[in-house]
């Protein structure tokens, strides 16, 4: 049964999205065709290639930004408007619905990333271009392990993708929370962009007030701690205090979001 | 006889005000109640506790012996008062959403509904009148073979031929061993299907009956003796 939920959540987002996935296709590939136009020509063949490219950027942007949107704006007219009425009376907890918002939200964003970096490819992928990114890419990872050492360089290059993922699953955590609390109010709008306001607020007080106990007291512990320590140790150390960070606020905003839909939900 | 619902205690504040005040009856299996009051008097806030859409601030109701989750939710039927339908799907998706979502769903039961009224499968619910809208809701509704419908205001703000069009469709499809609980203030147009009454005043259920012995004691219609009681 979950799966059929996952499944109408997934056709509700791509409806949106898989038109304005062909036109960034189309905009690029017409970008790789006049590419092939050299540049001290003039007239209206010059005036497209100019067009193409730009419209092409304009896509990649508008991909990011729409679809961003579109996943938010999908909680808020589903759980919390009319639609709300049938949504959670499907028979469904609230946490079924937060995890199928929030798992589809984060495939649409990746299908976001891989339909942009596919577009930059279809425009610029030439055999010469891609040869100096490979090049680049490859220079940049030997670098990179010649600074860090290869087991921690791996290790970083695993962890780097991982915190993406769980930021931007904080992030539309943090949306879903806001929104929830707003629910609570006359403007359900208003009063999601004041919760959302008032919870970044927080989290900035919270963060400054720990940044500034640890320039207090902590220069003394961190000699000790890093005086033997190492380079390993560290990226690993501040790593894991990263991921500590994110998932924790991760869980306070789900458990935030899931307490206001399944106790004070008010679709009125 | 068996009872489908069970209510005790039911208690609801909203910020300071009582919407429902120590609300205690059953229902039995095969009925047809209504839950007829003034507007505001506490109706919507009993569906919508019933529905799962709200948490009691005291007391509880069980449905089927169950408290209100995903088990109730598999066997009620919710026609909320307000439009709940999906603008931009079509009447087709609507059904295969009902479909996909409730086991006791018959696709034939609602094809053969909207072929009734001559409504269009592929139109989107967006190009659709408010009437045409509300028949779809209906017809998504009942055409579920639920243990209980609850039905919030199904006639209100329709022509009476629609009206008509509503109680027939509600009486033709459900079946005899399902409660239905009609909440409505449009006593006169309901009283001819229902078997029970429920009459709720300022959050508080002050008469809990059946429509025969309500005739028989007092020897009026439920309309004219609702309009006694609730008399301003």
């Amino acid at each position: 049964m979950l799966r059929k939920l996952y499944k109408q959540e997934f056709i509700s987002l791509y409806k949106t999205m898989l038109p304005l996935y062909f036109v960034l296709v189309g905009l690029s590939l017409l970008t790789r065709v006049f590419s092939y136009i050299k540049n001290d020509q003039k007239g209206i063949l010059a005036f497209w290639k100019t067009v193409t490219a730009t419209l092409s950027v304009a896509g990649i942007i508008a991909v990011f930004v729409v679809g961003s949107v579109v996943v938010i704006v999908r909680f808020y007219q589903n759980l919390l408007t009319k639609q709300g009425y049938l949504t959670f009376t499907l028979p469904f907890k609230a946490h079924n619905h937060i995890f199928c918002k929030l798992l589809c939200g984060i495939v649409v964003m990746l299908t976001n990333a891989v339909v942009a970096v596919g577009s930059v490819v279809l425009m610029l992928g030439t055999k010469e271009n891609m040869t100096k990114i490979f090049e680049f890419i490859n220079e940049f990872i030997n670098s990179y392990f010649a600074t860090t050492g290869k087991a921690n360089g791996i290790a970083t290059m695993i962890e780097v993708p991982i915190m993406i993922v769980l930021s931007i699953c904080t992030t539309l955590l943090m949306f879903y929370a806001s929104m929830a609390i707003g629910q609570q109010f006359k403007n359900k709008i208003l009063g999601s962009v004041i919760a959302y306001f008032c919870i970044y607020a927080v989290i900035q007080a919270i963060n400054t007030f720990i940044l500034v106990i640890a320039t207090i007291t902590g220069f003394d512990a961190a000699e000790s701690i890093f005086k033997n320590a190492t380079f390993t140790t560290i990226t690993q150390g501040f790593m894991a205090f990263i991921f500590f960070i994110i998932i924790t606020q991760g869980i306070i905003y789900y458990c935030i979001t899931n307490y206001f839909l399944s106790k004070k939900l008010n679709l009125e | 006889m068996e009872n489908i619902l069970e209510c005790v205690a039911l208690t609801k504040n909203f910020k300071g005000n009582v919407a429902l005040n120590n609300v205690n009856f059953n229902i039995g299996k095969g009925k047809i109640v209504g839950l007829l009051g003034p507007n505001g008097s506490g109706k919507t806030t009993f569906i919508k506790i019933a529905a799962g859409l709200l948490t009691p601030t005291f007391g509880e109701i069980t449905i089927g012996g169950n408290k209100i989750g995903v088990e109730t939710k598999k066997i009620v039927s919710y026609l909320p008062d307000h439009n709940f339908l999906t603008p931009s799907m079509t009447v087709e998706g609507m059904i295969n959403y009902f479909a996909d979502f409730y086991e006791d769903f018959v696709v034939e039961r609602a094809e053969k509904m909207l072929s009734s009224l001559s409504i269009n499968p592929r139109a989107k619910i967006k190009t659709l009148s408010k009437g045409t809208q509300e028949k779809v809701e209906l017809i998504l509704v009942m055409s579920r073979k639920a243990e209980l419908y609850l039905l919030d205001e199904p006639i209100a703000g329709v022509d009476p031929a629609t009206r008509d069009y509503i109680l027939r469709t509600i009486l033709s499809n459900y079946d005899s061993n399902a409660t239905i609980i009609i909440s409505t203030h449009l006593i006169s147009d309901v009283e001819q299907i229902l078997s029970d009454v429920i009459f709720i005043n300022n959050s508080e259920v002050v008469l809990c009956d059946t429509v025969d012995n309500i005739r028989d004691n007092y020897q009026k219609s439920v309309d004219e003796y609702f309009r006694e009681v609730f008399r301003c």
